[in-house]
Parts: structure tokens; sequence; C-alpha cells
């Protein structure tokens, strides 16, 4: 090909190439589609009952799952085997979650009620509560209806007691060291199909930007992030 | 051609992409910025459109020079002479008179900076008015919640009277947020558990703006939105009145005098 035509073809590629990575930008900018990172390795828990587990890092959950060594982010705590719950509609749901991890205080009391269960109550280790002490709240697991939705309301906080940091740690997952966990049972009934999303609301997550400042501790990446402390429910 | 007449010819190419780019420039930011409705909101517009075109210049010269240099003094192609016979060229030699040249732009670019944030946004910042309409901003998945503590009305909608100096109380009831209201210039982080208190500002047009969480808060961040209505002062005062508050507490705009209001109202601004 002649040098002349060489330059052309150049030009027009970098005027392409540059049109796709402004029409990248101004996609991703613009976009509201996505919910964010998920490991993909972590799949979906489906059914009426769903078994979760917390853990104080990814080590037995994105280890396994999700890539060696704890994943990408192997300090930062996780809810475990997925954070994709899929459930029925129009049924009671038993959810059981293993809490290994320690406790914390979370800012606002609210989230330290059992909300939305049948009956409000949860059952730690076999004992019916409905609220426990804001500052020994490992994690929450609560379930919300996803704003600029016209879909069945729905809404469950169920707080997760932390196991004492004394507790000894006698149990051992993907090679890993925990301490007897918590275990936490709790029924919610749900309506008709709809797309929910869940947070963690006990600020866990490290590594913010604005670590140290007052206020801001605890609320770094893992709090925002699907398939650690946050993710989504579908009622089909 | 001589170096004398090459930094003659780059100095000309600078200077003429300045003066184009710098107007387009001016041209361009007003276009792309919130349009401001505060004294406090137009000094950052400002900053954004004199930072742009004091940036212009700088990296003009930088890339001019750059690029200049690179097609005006590369190693042509030659089939006489293999690749590898190819010699660098004559190594730099230290200018002093450059040198003192480029220290002494650059730190008076960088005073010039600090300079103008000590100055313009301290001034902007530290206003006080003893009549300010205070706010309390609550953010919440996936809402904002606007207290009047004195005149006792709440509401998901934030209105402004005109002309009336205002004074934001934010925090957030979950995790963390930031309240973004740029027509005003405020922009604050809303944390768990405290209170933080923005500058005083004072908006000085009327319409619908928006506040944006300005903190990434997790899934659905993008919809944790709300208006903002600047409204004549009697437009805020039946607004008050309408959704129960106490209305006969509102002072007319900056300077009118005021009624006696409670000194503390600390119990009320508790959510």
């Amino acid at each position: 090909m002649p040098s002349r035509g060489r330059q052309i073809v150049g030009v027009l590629v970098t005027l392409v190439v540059l049109l796709l990575v402004f029409a990248g930008l101004v996609e991703g900018t613009r976009s509201v589609k996505g919910l964010g990172y998920e490991p993909a390795a972590v799949a979906a828990t489906t059914g009426p009952n769903i078994s979760l587990s917390t853990f104080p890092d990814s080590y037995a959950c994105h280890g396994s799952n999700g890539g060696p060594g704890g994943g990408p982010h192997p300090e930062w705590v996780t809810y475990c085997p997925s954070t994709s719950i899929k459930v029925p509609a129009y049924s009671t749901i038993t959810v059981t979650i293993k809490q290994y991890d320690t406790g914390s205080t979370v800012h606002n009391p609210f989230f330290a009620q059992v909300r939305g269960t049948i009956g409000d109550v949860m059952y730690v280790n076999g004992k019916p509560l409905r609220e426990i002490n804001a500052e020994e709240i490992g994690h929450t697991f609560t379930i919300q209806t996803p704003p600029n939705t016209h879909q069945a309301q729905l809404f469950v906080n169920v707080p997760l007691p932390g196991v004492s940091e004394k507790a000894p740690e006698t149990e051992h997952i993907a090679g890993h060291t925990y301490p007897v966990p918590n275990v936490i049972v709790f029924k919610f009934k749900t309506g008709a199909p709809g797309k929910y999303v869940w947070h963690c609301y006990v600020p866990c997550g490290e590594g913010l930007a604005g670590e140290g400042f007052s206020g801001q501790e605890g609320f770094g990446g893992a709090m925002a992030t699907t398939g650690y402390m946050a993710g989504t429910v579908t009622v089909s | 051609m001589d170096g004398r007449s090459h930094i003659r010819r780059v100095l000309t190419i600078w200077a003429v992409l300045s003066v184009v780019f710098v107007a387009l420039a001016i041209l361009v930011v007003p276009l792309v910025e919130n349009k401001p409705a505060s004294s406090v909101a137009g000094f950052a517009s400002l900053t954004d459109l004199v930072f742009t075109a004091v940036a212009v210049p700088v990296a003009l010269f930088v890339w001019v020079f750059t690029f200049y240099s690179v097609f005006t003094f590369r190693e042509k192609k030659s089939e006489d002479v293999p690749v590898e016979a190819l010699e660098d060229g004559p190594p730099l030699e230290a200018s002093p008179r450059q040198q003192i040249a480029w220290l002494g732009i650059t730190t008076v670019l960088a005073f010039f900076t600090v300079g103008w944030g000590m100055f313009g946004f301290y001034k902007e910042t530290t206003k006080s008015a003893a009549n300010a309409l205070v706010v309390n901003v609550t953010g919440q998945e996936w809402t904002w919640t606007y207290a009047y503590p004195k005149l006792g009305v709440q509401s998901h909608v934030l209105e402004l009277p005109l002309g009336r100096p205002v004074q934001f109380r934010v925090t957030s009831d979950d995790v963390l947020h930031g309240f973004g209201l740029a027509a005003l210039g405020i922009a604050m982080d809303a944390n768990p558990g405290e209170w933080v208190t923005t500058p005083v500002v004072t908006p000085n047009k009327a319409g619908t703006f928006e506040v944006r969480c300005i903190e990434l808060c997790g899934l659905y961040h993008t919809f944790m939105s709300s208006q903002v209505k600047v409204v004549p002062a009697s437009t805020f005062a039946s607004w008050i009145s309408a959704n129960g508050g106490r209305s006969g507490l509102l002072t007319s705009p900056a300077g009118a005098t005021q009624k006696a209001l409670p000194a503390s109202n600390e119990e009320e601004e508790t959510t």
C-alpha cells in the first residue's frame, strides 16, 4: 500500500478509536444499568431456604470460589457463598446465617432492631430476639426496595450479633481458622416478583480514602461492593 | 535554521494556539458549568474559568515544545544508514536564564493558585449572618430529608427563600453520603453519627436546582437526588404554612428585622 494510503488509514483508525473511547466514557459516566462488581465465581443462592455466612476476610469465600488467596481483596469482610440471592415469590423464606465476625457499633440504632421478619423476630443460637446491643453488631442483613421502582415493597433488617473477641477459634474452613459462629435464623415472606437490593449497615469496610477522618471509618470498599457486603435479592 | 529561529517559531506556534484555546475555554467553560445561584457558586465557576484559562497556556507550552521537537529533530529515515549506526543528538546544556525563568513562572503560578484560594474562598466561606436560616439535611438510602428546626417543617424537597442566608447542617442515617448542591456551591460529607456545618450561602437566583449524592454510597447511588426550589420569601412563607410550620417565625430577606427565636434548637434538630 502506498505511504499516503497508510497515513489515511492510520488517521481514520485513530479517529475511530478516539470516538469509541469518548463514547465509552460518555456511556460509562451516564449509565445506571450496572449494579457494580460481583465476582463471577460467586454463584447465586436459590430457594426458599437460604444459607449464608459472614467472614472477617475473604479467604474462606473468595479464596475457594473467587480465586486463589482470597480473590482481589482478601482482607475485605464478606458474605458467603453468594450475595446474589434468588427466592420464590409469594413464599416464606427461611434464612440461616453463620456469623463468624466480631462486633462493632452501628451509628443508627434503628438497624439494631429486627424488622420485616415474621413476628419481627430472629433466633440467635436458638434464642428469640427482637433487638440487640447496637455496639455489638457484626453486620446487618438489610433488604430494601430500590428507588424509583413500582414493585411490591420489601424491607427486612436483621442485625447479626458479633462473636466475642475471646471466642476460641476452632472452626477450620478452606485452610483458615475462625471462631465458633453465632447462628442466626429468621423468616420473611415474599410478595410479587421483583428485584431488591441488600446492604450491611455496620461500618465494617476498611480501606476508604478518608480513613481516619471523624465519622468516616469503616465505610470502605466492601460496604458498597456487590460480592462482599451488598447484593441483590431476586424474587421470581 | 539555527536554534534561535526554532525557538522563535515554536514560541509563535505556542502563542497563537494559546490565544485560540484560551478564547475557546472562555467560551466553553461557562456552557458546561452549573448556572450559579449564589455568590459562593459564582466564585467557584469563576475559579474554574480562570484556572482553565491559566492552565491552557501551561499545557500547550509543554505539548507544543514536545511535538515540535519530536517532529523537527527526529532522525530521518535513511536507507544508507542502518538504525544501529544512528547517534544521539547533542546533550542538553544547562541554561541559568531558562532555569530561572522556569522556576520563576511556576512559582508565580503556584502562589497565584494558593492566593486565589486563600483570599477568594476564605472571603466567601467565612461570611456569617445573624438571621441565617438553618436547614438540617439527613441523607439515607436513597433520599434526602430536609428539616427546618426553627420552623417545624420536614420535607423531601428543599425549598429556600430568595435572598435569605442559609446554613446547612448535614448528617447521615446509614452510610456515607455527600450533600452536593452545585447551584449554591455546596459540597459536604454526610457522615453517620455527626453533624457537619456548611458555610453560609445566600441564594440569589430563583429556580429549581438539583441536589445529588456526591459520595458513592452503595447500590443505586446514582438515584439519590432531589430538588431544591429557590422561591420568593412570600412563597416560602406560604409553603411553610401549608406544611404545618410556624411561618410567623420567618424573617424577611437579609437585613430585615427578625423576630426572636429560641436560643437553642438542639432537641428539635436530632433525628
